[in-house]
């Protein structure tokens, strides 16, 4: 499946990065774009995508947020076998090697600092797609 | 991990360079110019800019504050970057000083990690008045953005 064709949930609690992302991800085509400020908000917005039968392709989250944070709601969601197809991607100025190595053993597909170039978010979730065109069966 | 003191030297002010010219020149396609940094008690001269806060800390230790200043025309004209053309309120102001202080901090906090720091990442507050800090010594880095005053002070509690 082509990144174009993919359902995004964007979570981050500035209206900028929201921005950033969301142009990167138009530039290549993408349309389904849903956003989150924090994790409270993208744990309902998630949960309640996969009880409409459209659940999120690709989680782009935050590290640092407000309410719950984005390595507890990783944990979370990774916990929860309905979201086994989706793909969580950590995009945070979270930058050091220990919480790389901790975000991807609690099950994070990809991990991506800021700041980021959108040439840099785009390559990497080519990646990622091919991930989810792995475990989407 | 001991609490290590935050020296406010030569290889703090190299670190604060790179990731003013990585975060705003490279990312956010500000121009800017650095200028040489100082080391100071004094309390800050008013900047009419708007203030970014991030307090280092490390456990329940307080090691001292990680702050931005940003011109508001600077702060618009990324925003304008992102597409927000109209006229940006507040909030929206408020929010990106925020997350260019977090990226800004993400990169100081990983590089001074890598020295034997432990310091954690917090969400950082925004200010509209000037920050008058405290009696810390602080290290001082001016730059031009977009021709603009700005800085990042970093205070240390030692």
């Amino acid at each position: 499946m082509e990144l174009a064709q993919l359902r995004f949930l964007v979570v981050d609690d500035h209206f900028l990065l929201r921005q950033m992302v969301s142009t990167a991800l138009k530039t290549h085509g993408v349309t389904a774009i849903d956003f989150a400020s924090d994790g409270e908000d993208a744990l309902s917005k998630t949960n309640q995508a996969q009880n409409d039968n459209k659940p999120y392709d690709i989680l782009l989250l935050d590290w640092s947020m407000p309410k719950l944070n984005g390595y507890d709601l990783l944990c979370l969601l990774r916990g929860d076998k309905r979201h086994s197809k989706t793909a969580i991607v950590m995009l945070t100025a979270e930058s050091e090697d220990k919480n790389i190595i901790k975000a991807l053993k609690a099950g994070a597909t990809a991990f991506i600092t800021k700041p980021f170039q959108p040439d840099g978010l785009i390559s990497k979730l080519g990646d990622v797609v091919k991930w989810r065109s792995e475990h989407a069966g | 991990m001991p609490d290590k003191p935050l020296a406010l030297d030569l290889q703090v002010a190299d670190i604060l360079e790179d990731a003013i010219r990585t975060t705003l020149h490279d990312t956010f396609k500000v121009s800017t110019e650095i200028r040489p940094w100082s080391v100071q008690k004094e309390p800050l001269p008013p900047s009419n800019c708007l203030i970014g806060v991030m307090e280092i800390n490390q456990g329940s230790h307080n090691h001292g504050c990680f702050v931005t200043a940003f011109d508001r025309t600077v702060v618009a004209k990324v925003l304008a970057s992102y597409g927000v053309t109209a006229e940006p309120d507040r909030s929206m102001l408020h929010d990106a000083v925020s997350e260019m202080t977090n990226v800004l901090y993400g990169l100081f906090k990983t590089e001074m990690n890598n020295l034997g720091h432990a310091f954690e990442m917090n969400i950082p507050y925004v200010i509209d008045e000037e920050w008058d800090g405290d009696s810390l010594e602080k290290l001082i880095l001016p730059f031009l953005a977009e021709g603009q005053r700005c800085r990042i002070v970093v205070s240390s509690a030692g």
